[in-house]
């Protein structure tokens, strides 16, 4: 009887010190890690299977990518350009390199996408009064001020010097800057070895391999309507980009009428026709988050027209709350939410 | 006492004790976390209201006043109570959150800080 | 009346040694080496079992009461009192019944382990109450296997008491 006693006390002691190992106890290695940085008015997360060594690397990464982009910061390639007016400025050759593929983006848009709306962009302020700025349209007259200063074919780059030929423009590569750090984190991240990985750049995600354990890794499309943990179907991918651009990510309201964040060049005023979002799954960063934002501003019909003569895979989230998809990237998507219809 | 107990152990209490571990063993089944791939989010909550849901992934430090103060830090994708004026510290000893399902609380003050994943099935979500 | 002075005497005293008992494991928590809350000896059961089995459930859960009463008013809070009831009363309920019911089947140690483990589910039963949320539930396994360990541990010290007291002989 005491044996018993002696094994069943030994065993509930093992058992228990066992449970408080795995609780307390030190991760194995080469666990998933994930590193945040705050860097392009938003937050860049890496979560992949490798050492904190590469996260640091891509942490670094982003901010100097900041630094040197960011429009807000006065000291930036981007800064500099904006303050000087007609002279030019000198501008790292990544930055120039950037520049001219942002400028073929706006060509190849015909002028939907333009990243000198920054007179727009600072004019209605929606940013500010999503914030809680007291929401207040601007006149007509100042829109149509704003919009002399606005037209990518007066910004030229020429080796690394870029100028503006006209006076009181401004460019921004907010636009593009979050899938192009993507583009170079994931560069990065493939040269130290890692071969999966999940790179997130604000609400733009670029999934790098498979999960360790050889299933793809998911992804939800969110609810335009819902909160950001929302979403309306899912999607697996492999090394591919994905973002959108919608009315719901930055906006303010006016007797009834919403007013977004992305504007349309040729009105100067936010966009507004019958989407809601855009979701487009690309192999760069830059150009997705150029796609995303072209085919909102094109509506629908003109969308999916342009998406099947490039051969872009997108998907489209529309007012009365309709999905369709474009494209074999989006083949195997699933709609989950019965809030919507598929369409196909 | 019309009964009297044996003070040596007798072969009954075994069962006692294998009553003991079955409830535990079940508890245990019954509360393990479903495995998630996901974000992981700490949840803190106050007498049953959830009062925040912050991604173990982005740093970050968040105080629950009430009867006493709590400070809830997370980092390096673990969250924990980092400082806590409640009388016995039980909280703070409870050491580091990282997995889906651990949970730390400070009964003092009614505070609980748990681990949980995802909404479901995604890993991230684009938009 | 002698007899009933006499087990009010030693009822006061065990009730202070519960106390003393309690004290020492405040000083020296067992929380320190495990962190689990609510994790104890709970060396104050060994007063109340040895009490429970010589002078019936009667002073037992009076003294229980008191214990988990003065405890709270000295080291603890409201709270602590609703806790420490719960589970005292709880786990005095399974060792009575244990006792009355299969008495001639088990030891003591049987007994204190069913109490030290009732004592963790009555406590967490009053803080998922308390929190209104049942997520404490999750302590559980973990609670029940200390409160097995911990009740073998201190129904061994409560053997020798009793033998000592010549329980077994009369």
């Amino acid at each position: 009887m005491k044996r018993i006693f002696a094994a069943l006390t030994a065993l509930t002691l093992v058992f228990a010190l066992a449970s408080c190992a795995e609780n307390g106890g030190s991760e194995a290695a080469g666990r998933q890690r994930t590193a945040t940085v705050f860097a392009m008015d938003t937050f860049v997360t890496v979560t992949a299977y490798c050492g904190d060594e590469t996260l640091e690397k891509v942490g670094r990464l982003v901010t100097e990518l900041d630094g040197r982009l960011s429009r807000t910061k006065a000291d930036s390639d981007i800064g500099r350009l904006n303050a000087s007016g007609t002279d030019g400025a000198a501008v790292s050759g990544e930055t120039a390199a950037l520049l001219k593929e942002a400028l073929a983006y706006c060509a190849e848009s015909g002028g939907v996408f333009d990243i000198t709306v920054a007179p727009l962009t600072d004019l209605w302020d929606v940013a500010g009064k999503a914030a809680g700025g007291s929401p207040t349209l601007p006149s007509s007259d100042e829109i149509a001020d704003a919009m002399l200063r606005v037209g990518y074919e007066y910004l030229t780059v020429e080796g690394s010097e870029a100028r503006f030929s006209c006076d009181g423009m401004s460019c921004d590569l907010g636009g593009i800057a979050k899938g192009y750090a993507a583009d170079k984190a994931v560069e990065l991240l493939k040269a130290d070895g890692v071969s999966s990985a999940l790179l997130q750049v604000g609400s733009s995600i670029y999934v790098l391999g498979e999960k360790p354990d050889g299933s793809a890794y998911t992804v939800g499309v969110r609810d335009p309507e819902g909160a950001a943990s929302e979403y309306i179907g899912t999607l697996p991918l492999k090394d591919k980009y994905i973002t959108s651009s919608g009315d719901y990510e930055r906006y303010f309201e006016l007797d009834g009428a919403r007013y977004c964040h992305i504007f349309d060049a040729f009105t100067g005023l936010p966009v507004d026709n019958d989407l809601r979002s855009v979701t487009v799954v690309t192999d760069s960063g830059a150009r997705g988050d150029y796609l995303s934002t072209a085919l909102f501003c094109l509506g629908l019909e003109n969308a999916v027209r342009m998406c099947r003569e490039e051969n872009i895979s997108a998907l489209f989230i529309t007012k009365d709350r309709r999905v369709y998809t474009v494209g074999a990237d989006f083949e195997a998507f699933t709609l989950t939410s019965g809030d919507y219809t598929y369409e196909n | 006492m019309k009964t009297k107990l044996s003070l040596k152990f007798k072969a009954r209490d075994a069962f006692v004790i294998a009553a003991a571990l079955l409830i535990a063993a079940a508890v245990f089944l019954l509360t393990l976390p479903k495995a998630n791939d996901g974000r992981l989010y700490a949840e803190i909550s106050r007498n049953g209201e959830v009062l925040a849901s912050l991604p173990l992934d982005a740093d970050a430090e968040y105080i629950v006043n009430g009867d006493y103060e709590n400070v809830v830090t997370i980092a390096d994708g673990s969250a924990f109570f980092s400082s806590a004026t409640c009388p016995n510290g039980d909280c703070v000893h409870a050491g580091r959150l990282t997995k889906a399902g651990q949970l730390a609380v400070c009964l003092p003050n009614g505070v609980t800080l748990r681990i949980v994943g995802a909404e479901a099935g995604v890993d991230a979500i684009a938009g | 009346m002698r007899n009933g002075v006499k087990k009010l005497t030693v009822c006061g005293l065990m009730t202070a040694l519960c106390l003393i008992l309690g004290y020492i494991e405040h000083l020296l928590p067992l929380t320190l080496l495990i962190p689990l809350p609510g994790i104890k000896l709970g060396l104050s059961s060994i007063a109340l079992l040895v009490l429970l089995l010589t002078y019936g459930p009667a002073y037992a859960y009076g003294v229980t009461a008191l214990k988990c009463t003065l405890s709270a008013l000295l080291f603890g809070s409201v709270t602590s009192l609703a806790f420490s009831l719960t589970g005292g009363l709880l786990a005095m309920t399974a060792m009575w019944l244990l006792t009355v019911a299969f008495g001639g089947k088990l030891s003591v140690f049987g007994v204190s382990v069913a109490g030290a483990v009732l004592h963790n589910v009555g406590q967490l039963a009053a803080a998922s109450v308390f929190m209104s949320s049942a997520a404490v539930f999750s302590y559980l396994p973990l609670l029940a296997l200390a409160g097995t360990v911990t009740g073998l541990a201190t129904a061994a010290v409560t053997s020798r008491v009793l033998h000592l007291t010549g329980y077994d002989k009369e």
